[in-house]
């Protein structure tokens, strides 16, 4: 059975856990900002950007929570500052695995209706990372 | 692809990625410290020496009360034990020394208990 030293848990999750966190927000903000530049080119660039960077976070994501359970002993829910960490982290991680799948299963061109729906959930999942890595801070900085 | 399938696999893929995630640290041993967590003989004696090694190891920096000096205030921490643990255990870079070599884990499980004493 593979065993990884325990101090390289917190190394991997500091590392892999700031994919999300950057990557996600910057995908919601694209996504808003194609609906409100001027111009069809760079419209479609910032949602094509938007759109690469989703998988590549929900990727980095995947890295972040096994880590995260590593660095936690398996604790997935745990007390205090850990708790709340896990209570935004669980919903974010969920959401953006969804979002990626289905982004990456429609191809480029869904329908309208989905997309508004979509930047909608991206918005969400943005929140949720962003508060998720709030508290994820919180719990590195309270030692 | 059908909007409606890739909704539903969308779906699929978002509850099984915890799901799957969640399975992973409950089975797989990697994050799984030794078994310090069995019940101890006698709580107050855990306790007490954790009190004794707090005294030896760690009140220089974060004082004898543990209400801080050169380090935090170490009353009422809001974070687990297996967290206390492993910052005991492996330290903080540039903060905080390793503690892996002078205690074993049923010593760092003494001086967890001991934290969480402190009201």
């Amino acid at each position: 059975m593979m065993m990884i030293p325990a101090d390289w848990w917190p190394r991997l999750h500091g590392a892999s856990t700031h994919l999300p966190v950057a990557l996600v927000p910057v995908a919601a903000l694209f996504e808003a900002l194609s609906l409100i530049v001027r111009g069809a080119e760079l419209r479609h660039r910032l949602a094509a950007t938007s759109t690469l960077m989703v998988p590549l976070a929900a990727l980095g994501s995947l890295i972040s929570v096994v880590s995260g359970l590593g660095q936690s002993h398996g604790e997935w829910l745990g007390q205090g500052l850990l708790r709340s960490h896990h209570l935004f982290v669980w919903p974010a991680f969920a959401l953006l695995i969804g979002l990626a799948t289905w982004r990456w299963l429609v191809g480029p061109d869904p329908s309208p209706r989905a997309l508004q729906v979509y930047r909608v959930a991206l918005w969400i999942n943005a929140g949720l990372i962003l508060v998720a890595g709030y508290w994820g801070g919180e719990l590195a900085l309270s030692h | 692809m059908n909007p409606t399938r890739a909704l539903l696999l969308a779906i699929l893929a978002a509850l099984l990625a915890p799901t799957a995630a969640l399975a992973l640290g409950t089975w797989w041993p990697f994050s799984r410290a030794p078994k310090i967590n069995a019940p101890a003989p006698d709580l107050a004696a855990t306790i007490e020496m954790g009190r004794h090694y707090f005294a030896m190891s760690c009140a220089h920096c974060h004082a004898d009360d543990a209400t801080g000096d050169e380090g935090p205030n170490l009353h009422k921490l809001k974070i687990s034990d297996a967290h206390i643990r492993l910052i005991v255990k492996n330290g903080i870079k540039g903060e905080m020394p390793t503690f892996a070599k002078k205690y074993d884990d049923t010593q760092i499980t003494a001086i967890t208990a001991f934290l969480r004493t402190l009201e």
